[in-house]
C-alpha cells in the first residue's frame, strides 16, 4: 500500500518517544498534563500546546527497487526535534539526548511493519522569535529504513 | 649464494597525473551540474509566497570539488530556516531536504559515468623486468 511505510515510521516514532517514561525518560521532560496525551506530535500542534514539546515531520523519502521494479524497503528522512519557549538551548539538551538516545541506531517491529534501522543525519538547531517571543529548537534529521507488512 | 635469475615484469602508469587532472574536471562538472540540479528542484518545492525565498536560492563554488546550494542568504529573515524546519507554531515545509536526497543518487551516477574507463587511456606500459643471473 503506498504510503503506508511511512505511517510505519510514524507509529515506531510516536511509540518510541512517548514509551520512554522512566526516570529522566523524554516524557518527563516534555509538558504533560493529567489525562492528556503527552507533548508528542506530528507535522503540527494543538493551540494550547505545553512547552517544551517534540515535533517530528516527514522530510524526503525514496523508495529502494529491485531492477524487475519490486519495492524491497523504503528510506525515510525525519526532523525530530524539541521547542521550548526559552532563550536557552540548554533547557532543550536533555530533550534532544533523549530523542537522539530513542531514535539513532533503533529497529523495532510495530502494528503494521517493521523499522529495520535508522540512524540520525544531522543535528538540528536554530532560534526562532515571533511576535517577541523566543523559542529554540533543537533535535536532528533522522533516516529510517522500513518496510510494511 | 648463488642467483640463478627470475622473469618478471615492471607493469607502470606513466601518466597518471594527467589521468587525475582529466578525473578531477569531470568530477568538477558533474559536481556543479548536480548542485544546479538540487537548486532548480529545490526551488520546484519551495513554498511560495513570494519570489524571494526562490529567488534567494543559489550554488556557490567553494573549491575545485565543493559547492554549496543554498537559500535564504540576504533575506531579512531566517524564512528559509522556518519553511525548511518548522517554526514553534507553523509545520515545516521542507524543500532542501527532498532536493538533495532526490538529486543525489544522480549525481553519483554522473560521476561515475565521467570517470569510468578515463583510467585506461593513461598509457599503461608493460615492460618486461627478466633477470638472469651472470654466468
Amino acid at each position: 500500500v503506498t504510503g503506508l511505510e511511512l505511517l510505519v515510521v510514524d507509529e515506531f516514532i510516536y511509540t518510541r518517544l512517548t514509551q520512554d517514561v522512566g526516570p529522566g525518560g523524554l516524557m518527563t521532560l516534555v509538558g504533560n498534563r493529567e489525562g492528556v496525551d503527552p507533548e508528542v506530535y506530528s507535522d503540527t500542534i494543538p493551540g494550547d500546546v505545553l512547552y517544551p514539546y517534540v515535533i517530528f515531520t516527514l522530510q524526503s523519502t525514496a523508495d529502494t527497487m529491485t531492477t524487475e521494479g519490486t519495492r524491497v524497503l523504503t528510506q525515510a528522512t525525519y526532523m525530530v526535534k524539541g521547542v521550548h519557549r526559552t532563550e536557552s538551548y540548554a533547557e532543550l539538551g536533555p530533550v534532544a539526548s533523549r530523542i537522539d538516545a530513542l531514535l539513532h541506531k533503533a529497529s523495532g517491529v510495530v502494528l503494521d511493519g517493521r523499522v529495520l534501522h535508522s540512524r540520525r543525519l544531522q543535528a538540528v538547531r536554530y532560534p526562532e522569535v515571533t511576535e517577541a517571543v523566543s523559542y529554540r529548537h533543537l533535535g536532528g534529521s533522522y533516516r529510517f529504513w522500513t518496510e510494511a507488512t | 649464494m648463488a642467483r640463478p635469475g627470475f622473469v618478471g615484469a615492471r607493469i607502470t602508469k606513466n601518466n597518471i597525473g594527467g589521468a587525475f587532472s582529466v578525473i578531477r574536471q569531470a568530477v568538477s562538472d558533474e559536481m556543479e551540474k548536480g548542485a544546479q540540479r538540487v537548486l532548480a528542484t529545490g526551488n520546484e518545492l519551495v513554498p511560495r509566497r513570494s519570489e524571494a525565498l526562490a529567488d534567494s536560492g543559489k550554488v556557490v563554488q567553494l573549491g575545485p570539488l565543493t559547492f554549496v546550494v543554498s537559500w535564504g542568504e540576504g533575506l531579512p529573515d531566517a524564512r528559509a530556516v522556518y519553511q525548511e524546519y518548522g517554526t514553534a507554531h507553523h509545520p515545516a515545509q521542507p524543500y532542501a531536504t527532498p532536493a538533495l536526497d532526490q538529486e543525489t543518487p544522480g549525481i553519483c551516477e554522473g560521476i561515475a559515468a565521467r570517470t569510468h574507463g578515463r583510467v585506461k587511456h593513461t598509457n599503461v606500459r608493460v615492460a618486461r623486468i627478466d633477470k638472469v643471473a651472470k654466468q
